[in-house]
């Protein structure tokens, strides 16, 4: 038991396993952005067939999905102590950056019908976004507050 | 930032090699070249390890000099 305790002890010294964590952060996102970008020329550009992919869509998704909520229980979406209006400026901004880029994409991939349908998918999009990125923030800021009050 | 000429000063004065220094405080001879050259910012932890180790205080060892604090 120690002799494998020994194997897997962890030797490295405090700036090492900062280094070790900054390699590897770089590394992830070099595969998250490299994934997102495969995806993006295979069925968008290529004009594949998106279910050929799902397996790394749900990898994408699931790793997505772990950031952000890893994120939102470290407190660390949004600063505790920047301003609401601005905040909720930045969410639009980024709400409507975000549609546009998705309509885009619906474009590039052909799944727009008509000028209504088109309305509706940026509106709806837009709606949402702007609601996730809200509710992220919140509980965000909720577990940010938490810690302060410790 | 720049280098931590108090260190190295405090370490050769008890005569102290950097690997020694480092045996003490566990970490990597590198780690304390580095932190003297002024090139890694250690942890308050490794910190006072460093103090400890070479009989100093942290206002002796890591307090800037030329240091100005503006209310």
């Amino acid at each position: 038991m120690s002799f494998l305790k020994k194997l897997f002890k962890n030797d490295l010294d405090e700036r090492l396993k900062a280094d070790l964590r900054k390699v590897q952060s770089e590394g992830f996102n070099l595969m998250f952005f490299g994934l997102l970008a495969i995806l993006f020329v295979r069925i968008v550009i290529q004009g594949h067939a998106g279910a050929a992919y799902q397996e790394f869509f749900l990898l994408f998704i699931l790793a997505a999905f772990y950031v952000v909520v890893r994120m939102i229980s470290k407190g660390i979406v949004d600063k505790a102590d920047e301003d609401r209006g601005a905040r909720r400026k930045k969410n639009l901004f980024v709400a409507v950056f975000s549609a546009g880029l998705f309509i885009l994409f619906q474009w590039l991939s052909g799944g727009i019908e008509s000028f209504l349908h088109l309305a509706v998918q940026l509106l709806s999009f837009l709606f949402f976004f702007y609601l996730i990125l809200t509710l992220m923030q919140h509980f965000s800021l909720r577990q940010a507050n938490k810690q302060i009050e410790e | 930032m720049p280098p931590n000429k108090k260190m190295k000063a405090a370490r050769t004065e008890i005569g102290l090699t950097q690997a020694e220094l480092a045996h003490i405080v566990d970490v990597t001879r590198q780690t304390i070249g580095l932190i003297e050259s002024g090139k890694y910012n250690p942890s308050l932890n490794l910190c006072i390890a460093i103090c400890r180790a070479l009989g100093k205080t942290l206002d002796e060892l890591f307090w800037p000099d030329n240091a100005i604090y503006e209310e």
